[in-house]
């Protein structure tokens, strides 16, 4: 006790104390926690106490330091170096059990700061020990090798003990390079300046250290903001073009702030006690692609405890990794990610569209089976977010465990050889974009078993009777049409429609009337023989317009009874299509009278000569017929308001366009509007029966293949969102039917060349049956005109055989040349007509 | 490329560094170097004798004190025996002693005369005389004595000479004089603290160069480099001091550069040709989008996320499809885009990729937005929107053909600009195939047939035109002939010989029945001859 009960003892007293104070500032300071601060606080205590309960094993004669002069200097050459190295050291390690205990407790908390601060204590008490060996052994005090000894000691035996027993073994090399510089910059200070040296030298060396670590730390890592840590080139920019510096971006905002954790990292990877360290791109490819997870940059054991960890992840913007300990998962998104105790990269996710492919095979409702070929992108749910400038690929967190863990499957491969009935098993994580294939096929094969196998490439439905069935080829007439034919008190337009009600379906008709600019009144038929009434009653009243319908039908649907009905080809314009886009008070209709006269005043015609053939509402658009000419005069493009300002005010028209200018997908849109929803008339209204969008939608889903692309990909995509994945898009190539059935579709299509040849000649035959009767009419005519201009020749002075002989003359037959006319047989017919004409009258 | 501006603002950073953390070390140095010397307990200067008799004068002197006390010991003494042989009683000198001690005043020294007495044994004796100051320091109120001490050491030969009257007289000589401490040296004193200076900064130079390793471990490890993370961690703090590191980016891709750039990102410099436009990110965030040609400056961590070729793309590509009859076919299709002229068009480009299966050779993994384009949307279009609406016939019509090209580049124009920023200039479509050659011959030879018939029917039809009239002519003169006889018949009966009159009213009885049944047309006043043409004959 007497030990301390001296200047020296005391002095080392005061600075135990103090350093104790120190670490419940440091445990303030940098943790801001009554924890850390009682924490570093009493490990520090402890520690001091522990070294100078240590220096009291010693009496005053053994450590006099009643004689030491303490000043800022060196000892005094009187006080042997056993005694200054003694005191020397328990002054540094009472302050240096602080530092550890600060140090510890960054790593550890509490237990850290234990482990740490008792280490070092140990560590000073070995040099204590040692330091002392030449004194108390072999009496000399003033050996220097005792602290040598021990330094050394320390820095290798010791380390390796403490890295065995706490790291795993790791870390030796980086804890004897800590413990060396530390050493080292005592000596250093010491000797150039003595006490005054450990305090403005040593102990500033130590703050620099652990200040530059940090701050070269923090500048080392893409952590959040980083651009904005100040730097000497960005506080002193000089006219260059940088990210302006914020102070407070220095410091950590807490014991998980990136900042503190990237000095973590520095000291770990150092020490070889780092958590895996990832930096993953676009890691999976051929080479890679039977791996789970990508291999770490830099390896390391998560299970390492103490002064261990983290882990670092960077993830490019396209893919996030989700991490476990075994516990719970964690969804580390696009950027940097620290890992912790026990976490583990479970896999990565990348967060781009993944396309998935497979060849399917179904059965059609015929029973038939089919192989398509489909191909399914998708994604991470993300709620159809795109990715944009600024941020990373969209994602949602929940989304991302179900897809990875919640409803992950675990594939089976499983064979048996069946030589030697030995099973091969291989259990594999499907991963998730590879879902799509589980749970498309059926949805696929479900879809396609609603159609026919004529119906996966026809645009319209396939009737019962199969179309591409056996080769039928159409005979000329049947039965019926031949009576048709014959019948001379039908007229051609009774024909044409009974041949239509025969042979075509509503929606053939509809279509037809919608080429035909027919007017609205037309398509609102339902049934085939309504339909074909309308039309052919609307068409036969304007000059042409009823060949013109016969033609088309002969052009779509070919057939030689049509051929032989209307041979002629067609001199008639149907009426141009215009979308009108009106407004109205109403946005749901307009009045009739007003949009007539509207267009009529439009293109300056008759309102009679304008077909309302259909109309979409919300946004009010028209589809109207109006003749070519009156089209062609003015450009659509000059918009002429009526002059009855009444009319202006329930209708005016804000932009036209010509129908054939219109996009494919605009003119299916009207297509169907007019052919599927006309408008009605309400009273003087005219009411359109359908959104324009609903019509653009409804007329896509008319071809089956985008159809049953589509059905697929909804239902798939309402499938796969509990599963946390978006199915975008979708579709189907190809569908491939059996080689039987494309022999027999070329059978047919060659079936019906035979068939085009055939009505081709069938109408030239018409057709030069036709020319024959109008030839003779022709010729008939000539040759009456001709010899009612001989008879009118003769009129007063007839001379009765000359007249005789020249109308026998206009009919081809010429007296013989030795006939000899006389007087006296005037009023007596030649004998050579004589016989003519009794040759003709038997 | 050199850029001397870049460079002087680079170099005036570092020295502004540099001079800052060395004055900041000197001034830590030399403060605790300066209280150092301040503080310093000058040591005590021994005078050692050199000789006996003239030079025997041996002494101490304490520069900042006052030597006290001299003993002489054989042996050097320990410190803690120092304080009890200085308060230690004088015994009797029997060999060698001090005399005639002169005491000092503070920085003055204290002086003694050193004698060898003719007791003293011959043979060598270690002398060593110890001088010793009064330091003390005050504890509690107490004056603790802590003297300096300082020695001579040196070595007495003595020899004792027998004289003629048979005594022995002594003679002593004094070897291997050795002071504790020679006293000042001024080149010393001056060296001494600017060694210290320096020194004292040595600490500070270690632990920054221990930091940055350590730093620079980190990054190097991390991003998997070989080196270059010091490098890097200057670069972060002073900026570039020229271009380097930097990446040339042509072609669409990165034709050379710098390793770690690639890996770890900017601080680097960016040659930026005209025909390729780049995306960059960073710290897990699509960050800007640059079209060259330039030379912009990647951002610390700013890495190249993608390059998008902005040179016109062709492509032709084969679109297998089915006919709306069912029917295979092949129709090759080339389509000539390029990206879009905005950045919102170069960042769909960038972001429009599909990954597909890794198993795929690395080309073909990625489905990037020319694949897109064409595997996806042209494909896609070709075969689901335009082909399934035909018949086979109607895709031999040339036509239809310039139709389908129509659609397709309407199609393709509106949903590639959409959803992948391209813009679609041209496209053309090629040969249509069939599948097999047997459905092609068969094409080929229907094609024939028709052709065949139709221009049989056609010189048919050309034939009989002329056949036609002429056998018209002849019908109808039969027609007239007959009917006027027919008529000529009913008015001569039973008569020998047929009048004229009745031939020629016959012959207008013809022209009337043929002009009503056939519904020919005869003008009023041809009519109204005939019949007065017709009365007269009548009247005969």
């Amino acid at each position: 006790m007497s030990t301390l009960i001296t200047q020296a003892g005391l002095t080392l007293l005061i600075e135990a104390g103090s350093a104790c104070v120190l670490a419940v500032i440091l445990g303030y300071l940098l943790w801001k926690s009554h924890n850390a601060a009682l924490t570093l606080g009493a490990t520090t205590l402890v520690c001091n106490v522990f070294l100078l309960v240590l220096a009291l094993i010693f009496d005053s004669t053994q450590l006099p330091f009643g004689a030491l002069d303490l000043r800022l200097t060196k000892f005094a050459d009187n006080v042997s170096v056993y005694l200054a190295t003694t005191y020397l050291i328990l002054e540094i390690a009472v302050w240096t059990t602080a530092l550890a205990s600060a140090l510890g407790y960054f790593f550890d908390k509490g237990m850290g700061a234990g482990i740490l601060a008792f280490a070092f204590t140990f560590a000073a008490m070995v040099c204590l020990v040692v330091n002392g060996l030449p004194f108390f052994f072999y009496g000399n005090p003033n050996a220097i090798w005792g602290l040598v000894a021990a330094v050394v000691m320390v820095g290798t035996g010791g380390i390796w003990m403490f890295s065995s027993a706490i790291l795993r073994g790791k870390g030796v090399a980086f804890l004897t390079l800590l413990w060396f510089v530390y050493i080292l910059t005592c000596w250093l200070g010491y000797q150039v300046a003595g006490r005054a040296g450990l305090l403005l030298i040593s102990l500033p060396a130590q703050f620099i250290l652990w200040g530059l670590l940090y701050y070269f730390a923090i500048l080392s890592l893409p952590i959040q903001d980083y651009a904005k840590i100040p730097t000497l080139y960005n506080l002193l920019p000089f006219g260059d073009t940088v990210e302006r510096p914020v102070w407070r971006k220095l410091f950590p905002s807490g014991e998980k702030d990136p900042r503190v954790l990237t000095l973590r990292s520095v000291l770990t990877l150092a020490m070889g006690t780092n958590y895996p360290f990832y930096v993953i791109d676009d890691w999976k490819t051929r080479e890679t692609m039977d791996k789970d997870t990508p291999d770490p940059h830099v390896p390391g054991n998560p299970y390492n405890q103490f002064f261990a960890g983290p882990g670092i992840i960077l993830t490019n913007c396209e893919r996030l990794a989700v991490t476990t300990d075994g516990l719970k998962f964690r969804v580390c998104p696009p950027g940097l990610s620290f890992t912790q105790k026990f976490e583990q990269l479970y896999t990565d996710v990348d967060l781009r569209p993944q396309l998935r492919t497979k060849t399917i095979n179904a059965e059609t409702k015929d029973g038939i089976s089919v192989s398509i070929f489909t191909f399914i992108p998708n994604r991470v749910w993300a709620d159809g977010r795109k990715p944009v400038l600024g941020g990373s690929y969209p994602f949602d967190e929940e989304a991302v465990i179900k897809a990875v863990y919640n409803h992950a499957v675990m594939d089976h491969k499983f064979e048996r050889d069946p030589e030697n009935q030995l099973v091969t098993e291989e259990v594999k994580r499907r991963p998730w974009p590879e879902l799509v294939l589980t749970m498309g096929p059926p949805i696929l094969k479900d879809v396609v078993a609603r159609y026919t196998c004529n119906e996966l490439h026809m645009m319209v439905p396939d009737p019962d009777k199969s179309k591409y069935g056996l080769p039928q080829k159409e005979q000329p007439f049947d039965r019926g049409e031949i009576d048709l034919l014959s019948r001379t008190d039908l007229p051609l337009e009774a024909k044409l429609q009974q041949f239509m009600v025969r042979h075509h379906d509503a929606d053939d008709l509809k279509t037809l009337a919608f080429d035909l600019s027919a007017d609205f009144s037309v398509l609102a038929g339902e049934t085939e023989s309504e339909l074909a009434r309308a039309l052919v009653e609307a068409t036969a009243k304007k000059r042409g317009a009823l060949n013109h319908l016969a033609r088309q039908i002969q052009q779509r649907w070919p057939s030689t009874y049509i051929a032989q009905l209307f041979p002629r080809p067609s001199t008639y314009t149907p009426p141009a299509k215009v979308e009108v886009t009106v407004t109205a008070e109403d946005s749901s209709r307009v009045h009739f009278d007003a949009l007539k006269a509207t267009l009529a005043a439009q293109f300056d015609i008759p309102a009679a000569h304008i077909a309302i053939i259909g109309a979409t509402k919300q946004a009010l658009r028209f589809l109207v017929g109006v003749p070519v000419d009156a089209v062609n005069e003015r450009p659509l493009s000059e918009i002429q308001p009526p002059a009855d300002v009444t009319v202006q005010q329930q209708c005016s028209i804000a932009s036209l366009a010509a129908f054939d200018e219109l996009s494919n997908e605009a003119q299916n849109a009207w297509q169907y509007a007019c052919c599927s929803a006309p408008p009605t008339r309400d009273g003087e209204f005219i009411q359109p029966q359908i959104t324009w969008e609903e019509a653009l939608i409804a007329a896509r889903k008319r071809n089956p293949r985008l159809e049953i692309a589509r059905t697929f990909a909804d239902r798939l995509k309402k499938e796969m969102q509990p599963l946390g994945i978006e199915v975008i898009g979708g579709g189907i190539s190809d569908i491939k039917v059996p080689d039987e059935i494309v022999t027999q579709r070329l059978k047919n299509w060659s079936a019906e060349r035979d068939r085009d040849i055939e009505i081709a000649i069938a109408e030239a035959k018409a057709r030069i049956a036709l020319r024959e009767q109008e030839v003779l009419g022709e010729v008939r005519l000539e040759m009456l005109t001709r010899l009612v201009q001989i008879l009118q020749e003769a009129e007063g002075t007839v001379d009765k055989q000359i007249l005789a002989v020249k109308l026998f003359e206009a009919m081809g037959i010429h007296s013989p040349p030795e006939t000899q006319k006389t007087d006296s047989d005037a009023g007596v017919l030649p004998p050579y007509m004589l016989s003519i004409l009794k040759t003709l009258g038997h | 490329m050199f850029n001397l501006g870049k460079y002087l603002r680079y170099n005036v950073r570092v020295l502004i560094t540099f001079f800052g953390v060395a004055g900041l070390l000197f001034i830590a140095s030399l403060a605790a170097v300066s209280i150092y010397a301040v503080h310093y307990n000058q040591r005590i200067i021994p005078i050692c004798p050199t000789g006996l008799d003239g030079n025997n004068l041996t002494g101490a002197v304490d520069p900042d004190g006052k030597v006290v006390d001299a003993v002489i010991t054989g042996q050097p003494l320990p410190p803690d025996a120092l304080a009890t042989a200085l308060t230690a009683p004088e015994e009797a000198v029997t060999s060698v002693t001090l005399q005639d001690m002169n005491p000092a005043a503070v920085g003055e020294p204290l002086t003694a005369r050193f004698y060898v007495l003719e007791t003293t044994t011959a043979g060598a004796h270690s002398v060593t005389i110890t001088f010793a100051n009064n330091d003390t320091l005050t504890f509690r109120g107490r004056e603790v004595s802590i003297p300096q001490t300082a020695q001579c050491t040196f070595k007495v030969q003595v020899t004792k000479v027998p004289q003629i009257d048979g005594t022995f007289s002594t003679v002593a000589t004094l070897h291997n004089i050795q002071p504790s401490y020679l006293g000042f040296d001024m080149d010393r004193v001056v060296q001494q603290p600017i060694l210290n200076v320096a020194v004292g900064m040595l600490p500070g130079i270690v632990v920054i160069v221990t930091a940055l390793l350590l730093c620079a471990n980190l990054v190097n490890a991390f991003f998997g480099l070989d080196g270059g993370g010091w490098q890097f961690l200057t670069h972060r703090m002073f900026g570039r001091p020229g271009f380097s590191p930097y990446l040339i980016i042509g072609g669409g891709k990165i034709v050379m550069g710098n390793e770690s750039v690639k890996k770890r990102g900017g601080p680097a410099g960016i040659v930026l040709r005209q025909d390729s436009a780049i995306v960059l990110e960073s710290g897990g965030a699509l960050t800007r989008v640059i079209r060259g040609p330039g030379f912009p400056q990647l951002q610390p961590f700013e890495k190249i996320w993608d390059i998008i070729d902005l040179r016109p793309q062709w492509w032709p590509f084969k679109v297998s499809a089915v006919t709306r009859d069912g029917i295979p076919i092949t129709y090759e299709v080339a389509v000539k885009f390029q990206v879009g002229p905005t950045d919102d068009d170069l960042f769909k480009a960038a972001t429009c990729k599909w990954i597909r299966d890794a198993w795929r050779s690395e080309p073909d993994r990625l489905m990037d937005w020319p694949k897109r384009v064409i595997i996806g949307d042209t494909e896609g279009t070709m075969r689901n929107r335009i082909l399934a609406k035909y018949n086979l016939d109607k895709l031999l019509d040339v036509q239809v053909r310039q139709q389908i090209r129509q659609d397709l580049f309407e199609m393709l124009k509106v949903s590639a600009a959409q959803n992948l920023g391209v813009e679609i200039m041209e496209v053309t479509l090629q040969d249509v195939t069939f599948q097999g050659q047997v459905l092609e011959e068969w094409a080929k030879t229907w094609k024939m047939q028709r052709d065949l018939e139709v221009a049989k029917i056609e010189a048919d039809e050309r034939v009989q035109e002329i056949k036609l009239i002429e056998r018209a002519q002849g019908q109808v003169r039969q027609e007239m002939l007959d009917s006027a006889v027919k008529t000529l018949n009913a008015m001569a009966k039973r008569r020998k010989n047929v009048s004229v009159d009745y031939v020629l009213l016959s012959f207008i009885d013809m022209i009337e029945h043929t002009a009503a049944t056939q519904r020919l047309f005869i003008p009023e006043d041809s009519l109204a001859k005939l019949e007065k043409l017709k009365t007269e004959l009548g009247s005969h």
